[in-house]
């Protein structure tokens, strides 16, 4: 977990679908540079979790429906289920369907339209995920 | 033609669905945009440094190192007297930074001198006060959209208040506390929990944190002893 860490990169992997999408994203935060980012991206959730096995990331922005038809009920699972417990938010053209509200019972942290996402976006997803601090009297008392 | 287009974001249907934090900072968002303001602070007002300092901010889109020019921008523009006095608790405040419009952009040292800024004050029905500062390179708003303002931002805070303020006044622990103080009484570390139960570290820290507040711990060892005495985990 990466709370109260310094100013090194923060690593995103985006999992889309469509290349297209990464790009556009890319071009959306290139004015983000506090605090530094690096977007790597992600097909499908198999090469999500065969990412996942090789390096490890901060957060991830996860696009609601992967092919061939699948939705965040089925893809986060799967995510958590390989041991990931970084946050993970759901983005989506539509996040109005009825079952977005039980976003949390599956493990997402957040929901976010894609036309939402911006640098000051990202920047408090950033800061109120991954760079969060937690008073030290709420860690764990007995690691070491 | 439908007239829903008209409808604002922040005031759609998104507006009845916000959960979670995030869902109030992208109304928030939503709300300065529409009245064309570039930044949002919502914070609990301050007794100690009216009407808020950067310790006392709940969601902004301001980055986290011009927090305190932002603050300090605000002071400027709408008078330290002014956001100290009573007047603050019923009414919104507007003001502008004295910069000139056509200072040399290179020579400004706070990009938030030149901006206008506007306070609108909130209270939950138990009496405390909130406020949200929204501040923009805008004219200073009139007394039309500064009613306006205000009526949207007490629109969402009352919608804050019931999903997010509520729940962490409440001494009532939530089923996903209570499995989370269980596994705690376990030995587990937040990010055991975090696999066990298939969420985030982020999710298990604040079900942690809600929970030690609420059985007023002073950490976590304190709260399983507070929870096993309670009979809340055996």
């Amino acid at each position: 977990m990466t709370a109260g860490e310094g100013r090194r990169a923060v690593k995103v992997l985006f999992v889309d679908d469509e290349f297209i999408e990464f790009r556009s994203l890319k071009k959306k935060l290139s004015t983000l540079t506090e605090p530094p980012v690096e977007i790597d991206y992600a097909q499908s959730i198999g090469d999500a979790l065969g990412k996942l096995g090789g390096d490890r990331f901060d957060l991830i922005l996860l696009d609601n429906r992967l092919l061939p038809n699948a939705d965040f009920r089925e893809t986060v699972p799967k995510l958590r289920g390989s041991g990931y417990t970084g946050p993970i938010g759901v983005i989506s053209m539509d996040i109005s369907d009825g079952y977005f509200q039980q976003f949390p019972d599956y493990g997402v942290d957040f929901r976010i339209g894609k036309d939402e996402i911006d640098a000051d976006t990202l920047q408090y997803i950033i800061r109120e995920y991954v760079t969060y601090n937690m008073p030290d009297v709420w860690k764990d008392d007995y690691t070491t | 033609m439908s007239s829903a287009a008209a409808i604002p974001f922040h005031l759609g249907p998104e507006l009845g669905r916000a959960i979670n934090r995030t869902d109030f900072f992208r109304l928030l968002k939503s709300a300065a945009q529409h009245y064309r303001f570039d930044c949002f602070a919502l914070a609990r007002v301050s007794e100690a440094s009216p009407p808020f300092s950067n310790r006392e901010i709940i969601i902004t889109n301001v980055a986290e190192r011009r927090v305190a020019l932002f603050l300090y921008g605000m002071r400027q523009a709408l008078g330290l007297l002014k956001t100290k006095a009573a007047q603050f608790l019923a009414m919104p405040l507007t003001g502008s930074g004295s910069l000139r419009e056509d200072y040399p952009r290179d020579l400004v040292l706070n990009e938030f001198d030149s901006n206008s800024f506007l306070l609108v004050p909130l209270f939950t029905p138990e009496g405390k006060r909130y406020c949200v500062a929204f501040s923009g390179k805008r004219a200073e708003p009139d007394q039309g959209e500064v009613a306006e303002v205000l009526l949207d931002t007490i629109r969402i805070f009352d919608k804050f208040y019931e999903e997010i303020l509520a729940h962490e006044m409440s001494a009532r622990l939530t089923q996903r506390e209570t499995e989370v103080v269980k596994w705690t009484s376990e030995g587990k570390t937040s990010a055991d929990i975090a696999i066990i139960l298939g969420l985030s570290e982020h999710t298990v820290n604040s079900h942690i944190a809600a929970a030690v507040r609420k059985l007023e711990a002073v950490n976590r060892v304190h709260m399983v002893a507070i929870a096993l005495r309670m009979g809340l985990v055996s």
